[in-house]
């Protein structure tokens, strides 16, 4: 190829007089890590107390419905149909006394792709001291299955089963989010 | 005879003049200046003020100048190192006279070295030796310590650097 | 007679020469104000060098977090030193390799991570003076002032992001890079 070897040589000679310098290409690398806690968190807004007061003393009397609403915000549920996701239980039994709740529709505060969770039935059903479903979670889309965040009305309320005496009867009232890990 | 006798008396009267001024120039002084390392260039070479990785250096370079000084006319002389620009690389940067010490070793004479043991590289003319009352012949090595700034610029850096030996 | 007037025009001729040279300027004993001189270049060249140094709290790596739901911004700086003895413009570059991605191979968008940078202490500006999105193209971050000086800058990198994220620690590398512009 004409015009190469005065191209080679005007190289060389350029390398020689140190006109063409190679100093080392200077790059840094290093991590970005972005770390994401697990976040499992149920708050309701009853302030920690939820009364209930009987219309009557007969068996079948009910209370008024207790409307307590949770906010829902998990980023490591498991993937899939989580049964149980939301619970409840009581902390000890009422005498004589059915304590009912029933979950109500969630509303979804993130994106379409995030799960949710569905009411496990459409009445109310009976709490009592081992752990009830009220709701389970329902898969979400790509990587918003693990994906939790929203809030979620619960009603509670309470039927006599007997005649009861008059009085106060305080029990806790435990639900539970859980992740399905 | 007589006449003979008076050419010879008067031919030297005549001569003495034309004696007396021959040319001046085989009685100067010289000077010879050699870099010890060789060449014509007093190239102190390849030196660095950064790191590869950024840390600041502050090397020191070391280099030798002879000068050899002949003088012929028995005259007391005086050597001048004259310097009148900065030492400057291509694009213009300076590399600053107090970076550069200098002292003269190995004199032969009894002449007097006129600067300390470390001064710095001065601006203009700056009498560095003044020999000996009969003027004689010298040779010395002047030693140059350069202390590079820490990032001082890259560069080539160049500059003429004078050396004068004037008689009295 | 004839001898006599030779012989004085000899002595008057060498005496009128005499007289001349006596005039004439001698240097039989060295010329006073003689000089010699003798000129030498001095030349010292010194090399080249251009490097980057990155200095963040971790010792080079970076972490955001915790990146809670409604946490609001969490930022995390990088401050990028350059070392120079050069007189030439620069710019430094950004590129991210890979996607952020956690143990549990989810990946979060590159989108959701942004960044700033601020301008020079050595008058280099900064070319991402807002919030800007991470992307896996190289990206000029900052540029050098007209001299080429040294200089030295900070990027702070945040996750802006309302919504929650995945459970996990999320890696990408991100290599910074200086060119001369």
């Amino acid at each position: 190829m004409p015009g190469s070897k005065n191209l080679r040589t005007f190289i060389l000679v350029a390398i020689f007089l140190g006109i063409i310098t190679f100093p080392r290409i200077p790059l840094n690398a290093f991590i970005v890590t972005i770390n994401a806690p697990p976040v499992l968190s149920i708050i309701d807004d009853t302030g920690g107390f939820l009364l209930l007061s009987f219309d009557g003393f007969s068996p079948g009397s009910e209370t008024n419905v207790g409307v307590v609403n949770y906010t829902i915000q998990s980023n490591t549920m498991a993937t899939g149909t989580v049964a149980d996701a939301l619970s409840a239980r009581l902390s000890g039994p009422f005498t004589d006394i059915e304590f009912k709740a029933s979950a109500g529709s969630f509303t979804n505060a993130g994106t379409p792709d995030f799960s949710s969770l569905q009411s496990t039935s459409a009445g109310f059903i009976t709490i009592g001291i081992a752990d009830v479903a009220l709701a389970s979670k329902q898969p979400g889309t790509g990587d918003g299955d693990v994906l939790l965040d929203g809030t979620i009305t619960v009603n509670y309320k309470a039927v006599l089963s007997t005649d009861h005496a008059a009085g106060i009867e305080n029990q806790s009232l435990i639900v539970t989010l859980k992740d399905g890990q | 005879m007589n006449r003979i006798l008076q050419c010879l008396l008067i031919l030297p009267l005549a001569l003495l003049p034309i004696t007396a001024s021959a040319p001046a120039f085989a009685q100067q002084a010289t000077i010879a200046v050699e870099p010890i390392n060789g060449g014509f260039d007093m190239d102190f070479g390849n030196v660095k003020s950064l790191g590869p990785d950024g840390e600041l250096k502050t090397n020191i370079v070391t280099g030798q100048l002879r000068l050899i000084i002949t003088n012929p006319s028995g005259n007391p002389y005086k050597i001048y190192q004259t310097i009148y620009s900065s030492w400057q690389n291509e694009s213009g940067e300076n590399l600053p006279f107090d970076s550069v010490q200098f002292f003269i070793t190995n004199t032969k004479t009894p002449g007097l070295i006129k600067v300390p043991t470390n001064g710095y590289l001065q601006s203009g003319q700056q009498e560095i030796f003044q020999s000996d009352p009969q003027g004689d012949n010298e040779d010395f090595l002047i030693n140059y310590t350069i202390r590079i700034p820490p990032e001082q610029k890259a560069g080539r850096y160049r500059m003429n650097v004078a050396f004068n030996v004037v008689t009295q | 007679m004839k001898h006599s007037s030779f012989r004085s025009k000899i002595l008057i001729a060498s005496l009128l020469l005499f007289a001349l040279t006596l005039h004439a300027p001698t240097a039989s004993f060295g010329q006073a104000g003689g000089t010699a001189n003798q000129t030498v270049y001095f030349i010292i060249t010194i090399d080249p060098a251009f490097s980057l140094e990155l200095k963040s709290s971790e010792g080079g790596n970076v972490t955001i977090g915790p990146v809670l739901p409604n946490g609001g911004t969490v930022l995390q700086t990088q401050e990028v030193i350059i070392h120079t003895n050069q007189t030439s413009p620069y710019r430094i570059k950004q590129i991210v390799q890979d996607s952020f991605v956690n143990e549990r191979g989810v990946t979060l968008p590159l989108s959701k991570v942004k960044y700033t940078v601020t301008n020079g202490l050595n008058g280099g500006s900064s070319n991402a003076s807002g919030p800007t999105q991470l992307t896996d193209q190289e990206t000029v971050i900052f540029t050098s002032n007209s001299r080429g000086d040294a200089d030295r800058f900070t990027i702070s990198y945040f996750v802006d992001e309302k919504k929650i994220i995945a459970a996990g620690k999320y890696h990408a590398r991100i290599d910074i890079r200086g060119e001369r512009s």
